[in-house]
């Protein structure tokens, strides 16, 4: 019975493939319950149904091979809005109707926030694909992991890159935002670390022109020039670089140094050879490939890819504890992510695997998803670009 | 030093850019009697339509003209409508609505023209140099064209009969009317043109970075600090201002750093309020 | 024919607040009538009502045979009706030369010859006429307001106190120039604190209380009238009431 009910709430319930074999069902108690937590609607509604479709797929596929621990796994799906009062809202109801024991796929960093503290208090586990530096910071006791990276991953891949290049001199140019004072401290200590230096300024986003910012930021002579702010004050730096005539390189966040900025300054020798980064999905893994299909889209957003690998790893965690409760989960989901062990990239052959006494090491479509203890990824996947000629072209991903 | 030649050299480009506005509004608030704080949706609407003027394939001077036509006409309408209205119960409401009207506007802007940024398409040329300093002909040609609009504002308050009548009604509303001045008028013509002035300053401050729905919002701390500064309700006070301010934003930023800009704006206010109230140049309309 | 008719005129700052209950008085062409009273009896709003500052809330303001009460300031001046207020008279940040410039705003075309003409007859406005106007004297002041009333070539100025805080002797020159704009065929109504002197050169007065019209007459049987000297005068014997009116004349 496969049941798509769009109420109020947009609510999607999948009690999944539970007709696929009707003979396992017959044999097996109560489903084992987890749940997606997706924006249907709202800011996030883009990306909300495609995570709920791919996590309700790769249920159907654990279910088909015959569940976990002998039972089927139903997935309950609700909708947040993108909004926390909602979102708080439709977590309740999953936690104390369904009585799931995980949520995943929340989107937006202040429905994780609202959302976060009742799952820890109820011992439910968190999967998320928010970015917020402060969401893993709160006394989740373990109950939260996510997928998406952080500042310090990011910022540090950012400075290595730069390192790669070659850049031993290297400034970093911020606007007034909450991860400036943070960004200047990673990448300082990545290039001293490397033997370089590195000289900043967190600048005001608002200002029309940066002509003394960048005096005095060229006064350090660098060779390559971070500049981390948002698309309008990137464009207002990027021409006032070239004005000044600073002929080094530069990297820029990809979410600000994108087409439209290009566009928008409409010259190209003034952005030729900026580079660019970006977090990345798992480029050519398996996982990725198994994503597309489920989600039928030819290059599946970050997201999508989060939420498959969040619902493998609670399936195979579950197996690895003999047990399905939301503590169970939290203490064993990095036996199944990191440690060595056979590499999968699915629950199907995960679960397999653990039945048969294997150590597993899961690498997903989003990336390795090897966690820290806040519940931060430690790794994954940057996409590397440098714009030539107006067009952004492929650097690596790495 | 040079650094610090350079940062006056900023200063004074980015205060003559800011003193086109700071003129309008100040010239406002002496005829109006209340700050009219939707300068920061007017400045916005000046500069897309400059924008719109000199895509469609105007010269600078001409999409100018357009940008103070249309700010000069909605700031207008906006004053007969939402704010003259409240101004009888006193300069509070009336600001406070202008807030909203300015906020209005904004989005107007922004469902117009979508929330992305656009520049105009002018050439992006590398710098010259005098030694160690270094400077755009870009910015020279827009500092003299904003040099150009103050002078003609001066003249025109000097010179002319309108700019004179303006001039006495700031003065003394009670007396002009018994002058035969209508203040109805006069009101009308500072609105106009006092927006007209904070749309072409929202163009000219768009000219060399690029213009947004929040163009006007990010200035109106400066507009409003370089006016106060120089006291409310003085023409020459408000360029007067606005160069300090320019000059002042410039040097925080090698003393205190960038982020800190939005400070000098405040900070300059507060001095004002609590040592001189009525300003540098006090009340003087001109 | 009067050239001002006030009748029954009532008015005030306020909704609530009535200063002016029913005033009546009239100027004749040509004439100087002065307007005294205690403290408080209405008389400056009695003039702003007339002169369209202040909006009348019943009554008849006649000028020319016309029905003024309700106008504008500015339609009133058009018609030849100069108000001189009392204090803010001049515009202060404005140059001599500007502040006779708009007093002459109505009218344009006279504006350039009525400026040589006032500057041949108040040399002083002539010397100081780059001067900023706030940085006039008290005397120079109240002749720059008058002048400025002037340039719109009125048939009646009200002036409001036009001696306040004048030394004895500017007011006493001030007085003279008052007289001699009145030969000039300038209908004048007053309103002075120095009743004695404004009676001294006016023909008629009002006495003015509490928002009305209590007494009025020729200005020397009013000056010499017991009732009026204790009440608002004083009580003390006039200085020379006729010699000084002697003089001025």
């Amino acid at each position: 019975m496969n049941r798509l009910a769009i109420g109020r709430r947009a609510a999607l319930l999948s009690g999944v493939a539970a007709v696929a074999n009707p003979s396992v069902l017959r044999a097996q108690a109560d489903p084992i319950k987890i749940a997606t937590l997706t924006p249907l609607t709202g800011a996030g509604g883009p990306y909300g149904p495609v995570m709920a479709k791919v996590a309700a797929a790769v249920v159907e596929e654990v279910n088909a091979a015959g569940g976990v621990l002998g039972r089927k796994v139903q997935l309950v799906s609700e909708d947040d809005q993108t909004n926390p009062d909602a979102g708080v809202r439709a977590a309740r109801k999953l936690i104390d109707v369904d009585k799931v024991s995980a949520i995943m796929g929340t989107w937006a960093s202040a429905v994780t926030t609202a959302v976060a503290p009742l799952c820890w208090e109820s011992k439910t586990f968190l999967c998320t694909v928010s970015g917020a530096d402060s969401i893993t910071l709160l006394p989740h006791q373990g109950y939260l992991v996510r997928t998406q990276p952080n500042t310090l991953l990011q910022v540090t891949r950012a400075g290595e890159f730069l390192l790669s290049l070659g850049a031993k001199k290297t400034y970093t140019l911020v606007p007034q935002t909450p991860f400036a004072q943070r960004s200047i401290e990673i990448l300082a200590e990545v290039s001293k670390k490397a033997g370089g230096s590195h000289g900043s300024q967190i600048y005001d986003d608002k200002k029309t022109t940066y002509r003394t910012e960048i005096d005095q930021a060229l006064r350090f002579g660098p060779d390559a020039i971070f500049c981390a702010g948002y698309t309008p004050d990137t464009i207002v730096l990027l021409k006032d670089l070239y004005r000044a005539g600073y002929k080094g390189k530069i990297l820029g966040q990809a979410y600000a140094v994108n087409q439209k900025l290009v566009d928008q300054i409409g010259q190209n020798e003034v952005v030729e050879g900026v580079y660019t980064f970006a977090p990345s999905v798992a480029e050519g893994s398996t996982a990725l490939e198994r994503v597309k299909k489920m989600s039928g889209l030819a290059s599946p957003d970050p997201y999508t890819s989060q939420v498959y690998d969040h619902t493998n790893m609670v399936l195979m965690a579950m197996a690895v504890a003999k047990a399905t409760t939301g503590t169970a989960i939290k203490d064993n989901i990095r036996k199944i992510t990191q440690g060595g062990g056979k590499p999968v990239d699915n629950a199907v052959d995960g679960l397999k695997a653990i039945a048969a006494g294997e150590k597993v090491d899961y690498a997903g479509a989003s990336g390795p998803c090897d966690f820290d203890d806040k519940g931060d990824i430690l790794d994954c996947k940057f996409r590397y670009e440098q714009i030539k000629a107006g067009k952004a072209t492929l650097v690596k991903v790495a | 030093m040079t650094i610090l030649l350079q940062a006056l050299l900023n200063g004074l480009v980015s205060g003559a850019l800011l003193a086109v506005p700071a003129i309008g509004f100040t010239a406002m608030f002496a005829v109006l009697r209340f700050p009219n704080f939707s300068v920061s949706g007017v400045a916005t609407l000046g500069a897309f339509a400059g924008y719109v003027a000199y895509a469609a394939g105007l010269q600078i001077i001409g999409s100018l003209a357009v940008a103070f036509a249309i700010a000069g006409a909605v700031g207008l309408f906006l004053d007969r409508t939402a704010h003259m209205p409240l101004v009888k119960q006193g300069a509070l409401p009336a600001a406070i609505a202008s807030i909203a009207s300015g906020l209005v506007l904004e989005n107007v802007v922004r469902l117009l023209f979508g929330n992305e940024l656009r520049g105009y398409d002018r050439p992006i040329a590398r710098d010259l140099r005098i030694g160690d300093i270094r400077f755009s002909p870009q910015q020279l040609e827009t500092m003299a064209i904003a040099l150009a609009i103050m002078l003609a504002v001066f003249a025109a308050l000097a010179f002319t009969r309108i700019g004179k009548s303006m001039r006495a009604s700031a003065d003394n509303p009670e007396l002009a009317a018994l002058k035969g001045i209508r203040p109805q008028r006069v009101a009308m013509m500072a609105s106009f043109v006092g927006m007209g002035l904070v749309g072409m300053g929202g163009m000219l401050l768009g000219l060399d970075s690029s213009i947004d729905p929040l163009t006007g919002t990010r200035i109106l701390l400066s507009i409003f600090a370089a006016a106060v500064l120089g006291g409310l309700g003085s023409a020459p006070g408000a360029v007067l201002g606005a160069f300090l301010i320019g000059i002042a934003e410039e040097a925080a930023v090698l003393a205190v750093g960038s982020a800190y800009r939005a400070a000098v704006g405040f900070f300059a206010i507060l001095i004002v309020l609590s040592l001189r109230p009525r300003g540098l140049l006090g009340e003087r309309a001109f | 024919m009067s050239l001002l008719e006030v009748a029954d005129l009532r008015g005030g700052y306020g909704a609530a607040d009535e200063v002016v209950r029913g005033a009546g008085l009239t100027v004749g062409a040509g004439e100087i009538v002065a307007l005294i009273g205690p403290n408080g009896a209405g008389k400056s709003t009695l003039l702003k009502l007339v002169a369209g500052l202040l909006r009348p809330r019943a009554g008849r303001v006649r000028f020319k045979d016309r029905e003024i009460a309700g106008l504008t300031a500015p339609d009133i001046s058009r018609l030849g009706l100069s108000f001189v207020p009392q204090e803010r008279n001049v515009f202060g940040t404005m140059t001599v030369a500007e502040n006779l410039e708009m007093g002459g705003f109505l009218d344009r075309a006279e504006t350039h010859h009525r400026m040589e003409g006032l500057y041949t007859r108040f040399p002083m406005l002539a010397d100081k006429r780059r001067a900023a106007a706030r940085t006039l004297s008290g005397g120079q002041r109240q002749i720059l307001a008058m002048a400025m009333a002037l340039m719109n070539a009125p048939l009646l100025l009200l002036l409001d106190e036009p001696t306040a805080g004048l030394s004895p002797r500017a007011a006493e020159e001030l007085f003279g120039t008052i007289v001699s704009l009145n030969q000039g065929g300038v209908a004048i109504l007053m309103v002075e604190q120095n009743a004695l002197e404004a009676l001294a050169v006016s023909a008629r007065a009002y006495v003015l209380v509490q928002g009305r019209a209590e007494r009025q007459g020729e200005a020397a049987e009013l000056a010499s009238d017991p009732t009026v000297r204790d009440l608002f005068l004083g009580g003390s014997a006039p200085p020379m009431l006729s010699q000084n009116r002697g003089d001025l004349r």
